[in-house]
């Protein structure tokens, strides 16, 4: 158990607290902004990497691309998206969550707590998906640009029925 | 070229992540047609649409699949690979954001054409937000009968299970993906035996990438004449790019391969602020970069790999002059230290002192001598390692040189911070500017 | 993303010959074999780190690259596979193999410290080595290097410096995949990789040691030795180990006089490469509280005495006993000391009251060794288990009892043997066997046998299939006998593992009642012949057959013998030790023959020292009947062997018994198998089970055994004293954490794990801290014991 616990940078081996905070400094994500995000964020907390605050609220954690390199600089919040973040909207998430406001999460649901993020991890899903948008402008550039361009996709041809090898299922 | 919206297509209808969203755009129509046919019919069909893996590798899907063998009394797998972690790539997540029921239909089909009764779906575990949306498809196809016992009265059975993955870019390594999936630390499997043969649980395996999958409902959907209509020979239909950085519109941008990135970047709204191109990669950080000259080259399997780089996850990152090529790939080799699994000696020592020279080099502390040493232990790894991972460690840092020597020759004397100034690169007007 | 090797048919391993070229030598090698072994068999050594002959291949140090026509890309030798007509270049015809060796070696110093001058493997270390012939001269390596808090203990027996560790896995496959112990594994990853434990459970394995020994580096080190010396300061000798009936080769290295470590020597017939820890680490005892000097009793009290006097006071004593003496020879003597005790007793005490059997025992086990096992060739062999259908143990425990069968078993269920266990419980050896289960409260062997299920009958006569018998069925009537039916009706081959190293010897030298060397039934008249012969005196001198086991015994303890001559005898280790020690109280003169001072020794009349297996060459039998001989590591001991000893005794007394090993073993040759009739067992029939709970007992690997004294790290490792049972025997007794056991000679309290297992039985350690069966209780195997809950342990 040790030996599969201690591969895998999501096993945490301290309690993370109420928030995990998490800003990617992969290249794509740091040089577009993403190391000014993180070092606001820990100066703001008075942590580093891999550390929880005093108070229990946060856990700060420098990660690696995030899938999300067009929405860069990326946080996540209890692993969840916070795309295109600043300095300052970043601080501001965080303020916002400490003060216990309702936050969104730009590509998600509602941000809850670290410990509900793990459960729907270990499950694998919760019942979340039908909240929030998934899908925003980014996602959908190139479509928009298609759409102002008059372009498409070739027409779909007739159901084509790829021929049975044997004879037996013809319906 | 046009942009071509496929599995792009419907992403602005705010319902299509629901089975009902899905199937008011055609959805499912291709199951019930694989269904109707055979196995091999539709092998034979992937296999001449030509697909080609969008994991990175490239490998023709159709004749993946037909390694595995048939008839052998052993369960077969199939296992999903959306561990989407390499740097730079973003097109799976989103797939599985907007589209997750193209995914869940590609599985179903596949798995039938495979002999599988059993599909997993390994997705990373950073991404919440991706893995309630497939369990939310998945259960919803159950629901619907798609998934199941006999499934649309064609006899077939399958059941699919969705699996977090808890942080491990090598468990995209698709053996060490397994090994990962049957609870084991992550690392890559000593082949052969290979997947198709001796995969999950030591059975025959199937793995394939998300976009790989999503892209079998259109292909069985609409035929081989109609996807090949996409691309070139070797590198047939179309494929989902992302195209992160510099640019003035980030984002998703569907088109047949063999566009130019000139053509891509120009969808992209072009270079923020009007500066120039410094350097590009095609496909996530496991590729060499190109330059501005690089622009035209048709983005296929087959022109990229005679450009000297791969087509990769077709997950373009583009960067403006004012990033410093010694902070990026220092940056990358970073994480490749990181996420070395450790087993052999040339990646995990390798990338343990490549990552302490180029640091030095970052504080303006490297040396003409160590310019050459770093060259020789990307040579050291190259072609030497385990897996491929030691392989893409060993990328950046040739490929950076090539055309960016100065930059390195200037390390041994300044640091980077002082020649680039990193607010220049922000994107955001807080800190930017000189 | 990026690139992967892409699927392709595996192929497997058929027998036939490929053709393949090891730079430009054309060689043909079965179809399967690894390149680097390949090139091994025309002399090419290949450097390597993670490749083991007998662990799974990895290829994860890279150290092996070689270059194959046709391939792209350096392959690891250790991996890959020969294939009809394949082109292989090693570093010695190939720049790009040199190169790529060369380039992991200098990652592989990378994170090395330059250790070498204090590190215990400095001087035998394949990295040191490696490094001279491939490595770089200097290092381009400026940065810092990586660093751990060292060193850590993964056992109290075994410290890992992980600093030096190059990540090769052998210890962790090791474990893995031969001990069945993954207790260390590899953590975290990348450069931080490490090999560990979990944080409460340490590397309490059996074979530990092992790792140490194929660790490429120093990294593995024992509490022991570290430090103790430099492998260029010792001397190596190749030995066997005394501890058990396993019978592994071993390497003993010394230095000035005293032994500083043993390691396992590879002997594929036998232990591979591999040995167990008390074999590795017991050796301590051999130096330790030794009786150096004869002694013989003067007014009640024992003094030093010459070797003449002492000699002329034992022939004095066994002159007056011709004719009426007993022989107890103990189960550790060579088969060459053993024969002296029978030649003694038979020609020159003129008795046939003699055995070896320091345990419990028994007539009919006495009869079926008699029977079907002294003196037989070697046919069921560690080999034959590997190959077998499927293995049926009785009443033995491999791991604790014979650890090299055990590895082999193990090995074998790896291979699709099926192990089937005749016990009250699977113990967790019997589970790294995969073994099935015949649930049998001790004492019941015989039903179990007999209602063994028609599927586990039918898998014992396809052929091939063994049955293993273990001491403990002696304290079983009926045992010897039902598997030896089983046997006969089956066609199964049997074959009786004991514990002690010396046993076999001693039975096929024909120290035993009844019996002459070689199986020869005493009653034989060709047999008696023959042997008189050999031991020049005339076949009617040879005595009629006398007592063994309990009768003989039960004789010495009324004082019935005027003299008995003992070897290594713990008075303990019998379970009828109070005949014994009514017998050394007695007026009966004793003579000893003794390495160490013990019961036997405070009341005898005279004492001969007697040497440990390093200061005497001989042969022992493991379990399959192989001789085992062994050389003498210290020649200018000052000790004999006991052959030596009872040689100069006889010799006062104007009779001849041979005390050289190699005339001995001239007469052994010269004596040859036995092609005459053996004896016939006779059959003894079970008893009725007695009601009440019953004792399940064995000696653990690791216990309170003499040769294991002095040794705390290896005693540390043992497995803790507790006692087992089943829920409902507990909720039964009200037990819930400690339980009191009590028998005729006294209680022991122990901590109760509870177990799947028979009902109404009790398992404890025979010989443990806390739980020494026979002492404490005078109880053994399948006795019926008080059990109570509550207790101080
Ligand atoms: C270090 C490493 C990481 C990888 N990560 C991924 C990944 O996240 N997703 C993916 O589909 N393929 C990844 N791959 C490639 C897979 O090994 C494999 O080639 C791919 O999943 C096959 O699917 P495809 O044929 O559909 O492309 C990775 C390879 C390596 C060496
Ligand atoms: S190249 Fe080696 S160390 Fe790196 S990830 Fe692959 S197997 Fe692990
Ligand atoms: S401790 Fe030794 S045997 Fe174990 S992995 Fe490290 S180098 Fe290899
Ligand atoms: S298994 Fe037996 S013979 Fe081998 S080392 Fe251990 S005690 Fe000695
Ligand atoms: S680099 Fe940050 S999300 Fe990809
Ligand atoms: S010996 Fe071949 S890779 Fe280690």
């Amino acid at each position: 158990m040790t030996a599969v616990a201690t591969f895998y940078t999501m096993y945490k081996r301290r309690p993370v607290g109420k928030h995990h905070i998490g800003v990617c400094t992969n290249t794509l994500c740091a040089l577009l902004g993403g190391d000014a995000v993180y070092d606001a964020i820990a100066e703001h907390l008075g942590v580093g990497h891999n550390e929880p605050t005093a108070d229990g609220e946060f856990f700060l954690e420098r990660i690696e691309c995030q899938a999300a390199c067009t929405h860069a600089p990326v946080m996540t919040v209890d692993w969840e998206f916070m795309d295109d973040v600043t300095p300052t909207t970043a601080v501001d998430v965080l303020d916002r969550l400490e003060r216990g406001e309702e936050v969104w999460s730009t590509r998600g649901p509602r941000i809850r707590n670290f410990d509900a993020t793990e459960r729907t991890l270990a499950f694998a899903s919760d019942d979340l998906a039908t909240e929030g948008n998934s899908v925003d402008a980014k996602m959908l550039a190139g479509l928009t640009v298609a759409a102002e361009l008059g372009m498409s996709a070739p027409a779909i041809p007739a159901p084509s029925i790829p021929a049975p090898s044997s004879p037996a299922q013809e319906n | 070229m046009t942009l071509t919206p496929v599995i792009t297509e419907h992403w602005n209808d705010p319902t299509l992540y629901t089975l009902d969203g899905y199937r008011s755009h055609g959805g499912y129509r291709a199951l019930a047609t694989a269904l109707k046919s055979d196995p091999d019919a539709v092998i034979a069909t992937v296999k001449d649409s030509g697909l080609r893996g969008r994991g990175g590798a490239g490998f023709p899907t159709g004749l993946k699949w037909s390694f595995v063998p048939q008839n052998d009394g052993k369960p077969h797998y199939l296992v999903v690979n959306a561990d989407e972690s390499e740097p730079g790539a973003c097109k799976d997540i989103p797939i599985m954001m907007a589209n997750p029921h193209a995914l869940v239909e590609g599985v179903i089909i596949t798995s039938f054409a495979i002999r599988a009764n059993h599909a997993f779906i390994y997705i990373r575990g950073e991404v919440p937000n991706a893995i309630r949306k497939v369990a939310f498809a998945v259960e919803q196809a159950r629901a619907a009968g798609l998934i199941g016992k006999n499934i649309l009265g064609s006899g077939f059975d399958l059941e699919i299970v969705v699996h977090s993955g808890a942080g491990a870019y090598i468990c995209g390594e698709e053996t060490a993906l397994l090994d990962s999936l049957e609870g084991y630390r992550g690392q890559p499997r000593l082949k052969p035996p290979f997947p198709a043969v001796a995969g999950l649980y030591a059975s025959p395996t199937v793995i394939n990438n998300v976009e790989t999958i999503a892209n079998i409902p259109y292909i069985i959907d609409r035929g081989v004449d109609w996807f090949r209509q996409f691309g070139t020979e070797k590198s047939p239909g179309f494929k989902v790019f992302a195209v992160s950085g510099h640019v003035n519109r980030p984002g998703i941008y569907e088109a047949p391969l063999g566009i130019t990135m000139r053509e891509l970047l120009e969808y992209a709204g072009g270079m923020r602020g009007g500066v120039d191109v410094k350097f590009w990669l095609p496909g996530g950080s496991s590729v060499p970069m190109l330059t501005a000259e690089h622009l035209d080259i048709p983005m296929t399997y087959e022109d990229m790999a005679a450009a000297g780089t791969m087509l990769g996850t077709g997950t373009p990152m583009v960067f403006d002059s004012t990033v410093s090529v010694v902070k990026a790939v220092t940056r990358w080799l970073e994480f490749y230290k990181h996420e070395s699994c450790g087993k052999c000696t040339p990646c995990r020592e390798g990338t343990y002192w490549i990552t302490g020279v180029l640091e030095k080099f970052e504080h303006g502390h490297g040396s003409q001598e160590e310019v050459e040493t770093l060259t020789h232990l990307c040579n050291q790894i190259a072609g030497r390692s385990f897996c491929a991972l030691g392989d893409a460690a060993a990328t950046p840092y040739p490929a950076a040189l090539k055309y960016f020597r100065d930059e390195f020759d200037a390390a041994t004397h300044t640091p980077v911070d002082e020649t680039f100034d990193p607010r220049a690169s922000y994107v955001f007007a807080e800190a930017a500017a000189r | 993303m990026t690139i992967t090797n892409e699927p392709g048919a595996q192929v497997a391993v058929p027998t036939d010959l490929v053709n393949v070229t090891i730079d430009g030598v054309e060689m043909q090698v079965p179809k399967g074999t690894l390149v680097i072994r390949a090139a091994e068999l025309i002399g090419i050594e290949i450097p390597r780190f993670c490749d083991h002959p007998l662990l799974d291949p990895v290829a994860a140090c890279r150290a092996c690259l070689i270059e194959v026509d046709g391939m792209p890309k350096p392959q690891p030798a250790c991996a890959q596979m020969v294939a009809e007509g394949m082109n292989v270049h090693t570093q010695h015809s190939s720049q790009v193999a040199a190169e790529a060796q060369a380039g992991v070696m200098e990652f592989l110093l990378v994170n090395h410290p330059l250790d070498c001058p204090v590190c215990d493997k400095g001087g035998e270390c394949p990295l040191q080595n490696q490094a001279m012939s491939v490595g770089r001269p200097e290092t381009r390596f400026t940065e810092e290097k990586r660093t751990f808090p060292k060193p850590i203990n993964v056992s109290a027996q075994i410290l890992l410096d992980r600093e030096r560790c190059v990540s090769c896995a052998r210890c962790t496959r090791f474990a893995e995949q031969i001990a069945g112990d993954p207790m260390i594994e590899l953590l975290e990853r990348g450069a931080q990789q490490q090999v560990g434990t979990a944080d409460d459970e340490p590397f309490d394995s059996y074979f530990s040691g092992n790792t140490i020994q194929i660790c490429p580096v120093g990294a593995l080190t024992s509490a022991d030795y570290r430090f103790r010396s430099r492998p260029f300061d010792l001397v190596s000798v190749p030995t066997t180990c005394e501890h058990c009936a396993s019978g592994c080769s071993l390497r003993t290295d010394y230095r000035r006089g005293v032994v500083t470590r043993r390691l396992a020597w590879d002997d594929p017939e036998v232990n591979e490469e591999w040995n167990c820890d008390k074999g590795r680490f017991a050796f301590r005892y051999q130096s330790h509280g030794r009786i150096n000097a004869p002694l013989v009793r003067e007014n009640g009290e024992l003094r030093v005495a010459s070797w003449p006097e002492a000699l002329a006071t034992a022939a004095g004593i066994f002159e007056a006993a011709r004719g009426n003496a007993g022989v107890l020879v103990g189960g550790r003597s060579t088969v060459e000391d053993a024969y002296a005790y029978s030649v003694m007793a038979r020609a020159v005490l003129a008795t046939d009251d003699i055995d070896f059997r320091v345990r419990a025992m028994s007539d009919e086990e006495a009869g079926f060794l008699a029977a079907v096992v002294a003196g037989s060739p070697v046919t069921t062999t560690y080999g034959s288990l590997e190959n077998a259908p499927l293995v049926l143990l009785v009443d033995i425990e491999p791991e604790d009892e014979s650890p090299i069968v055990f590895l082999r078993l193990r090995k074998a269920a790896r291979g699709g043997t099926r192990v089937v266990t005749v016990a009250s419980h699977l113990t967790t050896g019997s589970e790294k066997m995969n073994a099935e289960l015949v649930a049998c409260a001790p004492g019941d062997e015989v039903r179990a046998l007999t209602e063994l299920s028609a599927d586990i009958r039918t898998a014992l006569a396809v052929p091939g299939a063994v049955i293993m018998v273990g001491e403990r069925a002696a304290a079983v009537p009926g045992a010897f006998t039902a598997v030896a039916d089983l046997a006969k009706s089956t066609g199964a081959a049997l074959v009786w593992v004991p514990r002690r190293a010396g046993e076999r010897s001693a039975l096929d030298a024909g120290a035993l009642a009844g019996l002459l060397p070689g199986g020869r039934p005493l009653t034989d008249a060709t047999a008696r012949e023959e042997v008189a012969r050999i031991w020049g005196i005339s076949a009617d001198r040879l005595p009629q057959p006398g007592r063994s086991g309990r009768a003989l015994l039960e004789n010495a303890a009324r004082g019935d013998y005027a003299a008995l001559l003992i070897g290594g005898v713990e008075v303990d280790d019998l379970r009828d030790a109070d005949l014994l020690r009514a017998a050394l109280e007695s007026e009966t003169s004793v003579v000893a023959i003794s390495t160490h001072h013990n019961e036997v020794t405070a009341a005898a009349d005279v004492v001969f020292p007697s040497g440990v297996v390093t200061e005497k060459s001989g042969t022992f039998l493991d379990w399959e009947g192989r001789p085992r001989p062994f050389g003498q590591v210290f020649h200018e001991a000052l000790t004999t062997s006991d052959a030596g000893v009872i040689s100069a005794i006889a010799e006062v007394m104007d009779a001849t018994v041979e005390g050289s090993v190699t005339g001995i073993r001239g007469q052994i040759g010269a004596l040859g198998p036995w092609r005459g009739a053996r004896t016939t067992r006779t059959a003894v029939a079970a008893q009725p089970a007695a009601a009440g709970v019953r004792l399940a007992t064995w000696r653990q690997l690791l216990d309170l055994g003499l040769m294991q004294s002095d040794e705390p790290h290896l005693a540390a490792t043992a497995r803790p004293t507790v006692a087992r049972m089943s829920a409902a025997t507990a909720a039964a007794n009200g037990i819930t954490e400690i339980a009191t056991l009590t028998g005729p000679a006294g209680a022991i309290s122990l901590p109760v794990e509870i177990t799947e297992m028979v009902p109404d039985v009790v398992w404890v350690p025979m010989n443990s801290e806390g739980s020494r069966i026979y002492r404490d209780l005078g109880l053994g195997f399948g006795d019926v014991v008080q059990i109570s809950a509550g207790g101080r342990p």
